[in-house]
């Protein structure tokens, strides 16, 4: 009985993002045009792992997660980032969810966007992202900023 | 009886062909022009012998949706050059904006809308830093293809299909537009004629999606740009912020 209230309260609690994600979010991409004719011819091959599901949050709800790639944001930039499309060696490395949890969020787990409350803060010269409770650590995966959620410094 | 068995060999033979076209009829229709593959190599050429030289890019890149819908979002962009190990590059959309910076010796990428910048150390020229950001940061610069033609990255052994379509103006420029195919890829390009073989319009045609996503790219050439030296060394605004950038290790 105890669990099941905290069962219920935890979908409440991470339901309630939904309702503020941002166009990015909100759209889910499955993938895109490829942007350079020799992309990915160093070393890897384009195109390998498009959408993988690389999400095993235990935190997660089907509605919230989303299996975005993590730079959310080279979708909406136009420009050629990557082995190509969708070939994420980050994504396939970290577990990435589409946008920040308002609770329970899992220290070391990756996420594309944060809420716009949270607030910069410097602490020992490394600049952090605090969003109530958690902190969140900005940085660049690719081009893309993502944040993962760090314990508090 | 004899009669009788050459009509269904007829319909047989009349009905291979239209099986076979319906299939894949791009390998057997295929030709690899040898005259058109040097065009684009006379091209690789050239851009590798300019020195300095700055471009402005108009680019649309379409994203698919999971519903199979299209997307085009259009973005423009600025990149300076001074080989062998100079370059600065700007480049913004709706969506994000982005510069890069190579002075020699590091390599920066800084978001100027939120003020995140990341600095690691780079290699000697323009060419091995391309390959160290693919490798080990997952990065693609923009208009990366500028500098692997000419060289043997330049993926021409990637195409399977080249052709000569016609000629073109563009922006009162005449160019001569070529149409490749190579696995995964259509691509056609729009090069200038006379004595600057530069690429103008770039259009790529991803096939290996049902949907076809293109990427389309204007180019607008300097090649005697007076570039401030200043312009490739990354001076971090007060308020920017240095985070860590995740390696590969590639």
């Amino acid at each position: 009985m105890h669990r099941n209230v905290h069962t219920f309260l935890a979908l409440l609690v991470i339901a309630t993002p939904i309702a503020a994600l941002s166009d990015a979010e909100a759209r889910p991409v499955r993938g895109g045009a490829r942007t350079s004719v020799g992309g990915g011819s160093y070393t890897r091959s384009a195109n390998v792992n498009r959408n993988t599901n690389v999400s095993r949050n235990v935190n997660r709800n089907v509605n919230v997660h989303r299996d975005l790639d993590v730079d959310v944001d080279r979708h909406y930039g136009g420009w050629g980032y990557g082995a190509g499309y969708g070939s994420h060696p980050v994504a396939r490395a970290a577990a990435v969810t589409g946008a920040a949890v308002a609770t329970a969020a899992v220290v070391g787990s990756v996420v594309s966007s944060i809420p716009p409350s949270c607030v910069a803060t410097h602490v020992g010269g490394v600049v952090y992202q605090r969003c109530g409770s958690t902190w969140y650590q900005p940085r660049y995966y690719g081009s893309s900023v993502s944040y993962v959620v760090v314990n508090p410094p | 009886m004899t009669r009788r068995m050459l009509i269904p060999l007829a319909l047989i033979v009349i009905g291979a062909p239209s099986l076979a076209a319906a299939a894949e009829p791009a390998a057997a229709r295929c030709e690899k022009n040898q005259a058109v593959i040097r065009r684009l190599e006379d091209m690789g050429t050239f851009l590798r012998e300019q020195r300095t030289f700055s471009v402005r890019s108009e680019t649309t890149t379409d994203e698919v949706l999971e519903n199979g819908q299209k997307i085009q979002l259009a973005a423009t962009g600025e990149l300076e050059v001074r080989r062998p190990d100079r370059l600065h590059a700007t480049f913004s959309s709706d969506r994000r904006d982005r510069e890069f910076f190579y002075d020699g010796r590091t390599f920066t990428v800084y978001s100027p809308s939120d003020g995140y910048y990341a600095t690691v150390a780079a290699p000697s020229s323009i060419f091995a830093l391309l390959g160290q950001l693919s490798d080990r940061y997952n990065i693609e610069l923009p208009l990366a293809d500028l500098f692997r033609w000419g060289t043997p990255r330049s993926g021409v052994d990637q195409i399977l299909c080249a052709s000569f379509i016609g000629t073109s103006k563009l922006d009162g420029t005449t160019t001569d537009q070529f149409a490749f195919r190579q696995a995964g890829l259509d691509w056609q390009i729009w090069i200038e004629q006379g004595p600057r073989p530069l690429p103008r319009k770039l259009v790529l045609t991803t096939t290996d999606d049902p949907a076809k996503p293109e990427h389309t790219m204007a180019l607008d050439w300097n090649l005697t740009p007076r570039t401030d030296p200043q312009a490739f060394i990354f001076r971090p605004p007060r308020t920017a912020s240095r985070i860590e950038i995740v390696d590969l290790g590639g």
